[in-house]
């Protein structure tokens, strides 16, 4: 058996995997309130994990997808922490607010 | 005007949704245009997102920077929650957010081999979107706003404004920068399209953007931005942009790059 395909697995297949898998967790974890912080945490591993799978070469859809469900994930994660936790700091320190 | 709007019982900020929205308009950008670039679609939509990361985190570094007395302030007082809240919600500085993404886009392209000037065409216009919604946030929730004006353009701002004084007319220099900022898109559209010129996206977009920034600076009513030598903290780094930007135009074309 090739080393390289041990179990029928491709190089990058077990990071697209994981990234899958944290894009899943990031996303189920909106509904917990104060745990959309560890939903963005668990994205941008996602997210990294999803260009590491690319960096290996993996080009199947479960990169994909757990990129994909990533980003969904951080973006979700960070608007509802903004909108459960920040907005009440955001109220006291109004005049800091600037882009 | 709008700090914010509720959904399923939870505050969703504006401006956070704007930027967000901007964001996934510019990976629509991305997808839409880099089949006519020639390029990969997947390694830019990969480069733009870590370079959007960078880019937050510029922002918001450049932003704690610029109101660390206030920030310390607070924290002498004993009101290190509020200080927490101010860093994590306060703000985004604009080109703090370009100093972010350019070393992530670089290392970004580094880690799948590609070059990052071939892929530039395809992501500095995605700035100007985000930066054109960003500052319809800004006008939404009232902050970065401009001068008392007596002018049939200025805005009243109501009670519920976070930042802008309530119930005096003021210039709404938000939507004039998010009009260049759409203007400057549109300019670049029509720049990127020929591969000749595609290369010097950055810089046509610095040439635009930086004097833009710079002269719509003194229209601005918030007062608290970092000043030095009577200028603001972006209005220097605008002119640092001018000059880097144009210097490296004329470099480059000079030894003719790109063809």
């Amino acid at each position: 058996m090739n080393d390289n395909n041990r179990g029928g697995q491709v190089p990058g297949q077990n990071e697209a995997v994981v990234s899958l898998i944290m894009g899943i967790i990031a996303v189920l974890l909106w509904f917990f309130g104060y745990s959309s912080l560890i939903s963005v945490v668990l994205s941008i591993v996602g997210l990294v994990y999803a260009s590491k799978s690319k960096q290996l070469g993996f080009n199947g859809p479960m990169r994909t997808a757990g990129f994909v469900l990533s980003l969904i994930g951080l973006a979700g994660g960070a608007l509802i922490f903004i909108a459960c936790v920040a907005c009440i700091g955001t109220i006291g320190v109004a005049n800091l607010l600037r882009f | 005007m709008l700090p914010w709007f509720e959904i399923f019982g939870l505050n969703i900020p504006v401006y956070g949704a704007l930027g967000l929205l901007g964001f996934l308009l510019g990976m629509l950008y991305i997808l839409l245009r880099a089949p006519r670039l020639r390029l990969s679609a997947d390694d830019a939509a990969y480069i733009y997102v870590f370079a959007a990361l960078g880019g937050l985190l510029g922002a918001k570094l450049l932003y704690i920077l610029t109101v660390l007395p206030e920030l310390a302030a607070l924290l002498r007082a004993g009101e290190g929650a509020d200080a927490l809240m101010g860093c994590l919600s306060g703000g985004l500085v604009f080109f703090g957010g370009v100093l972010g993404a350019v070393p992530a886009a670089y290392l970004s392209a580094r880690a799948y081999r590609v070059k990052l000037a071939d892929y530039l065409p395809l992501l500095v216009p995605c700035l100007a979107i985000i930066g054109c919604l960003g500052r319809v946030g800004c006008f939404c929730a009232g902050c970065c706003y401009g001068v008392e004006s007596s002018s049939c353009l200025a805005v009243v701002f109501p009670e519920a404004s976070l930042g802008a004084p309530a119930g005096v007319p003021l210039l709404p220099v938000q939507l004039f920068e998010a009009a260049a900022q759409l203007a400057i898109f549109l300019a670049l559209l029509w720049f990127t399209a020929k591969p000749a010129r595609a290369g010097f996206a950055a810089e046509f977009y610095l040439l635009l953007y930086a004097p833009a920034r710079f002269v719509l600076e003194f229209f601005r009513g918030d007062a608290g931005r970092g000043f030095l030598g009577g200028l603001s903290t972006s209005q220097w780094l605008a002119a640092a942009a001018i000059l880097s930007a144009s210097l490296s135009f004329f470099m480059r074309k000079r030894l003719k790059m790109p063809d």
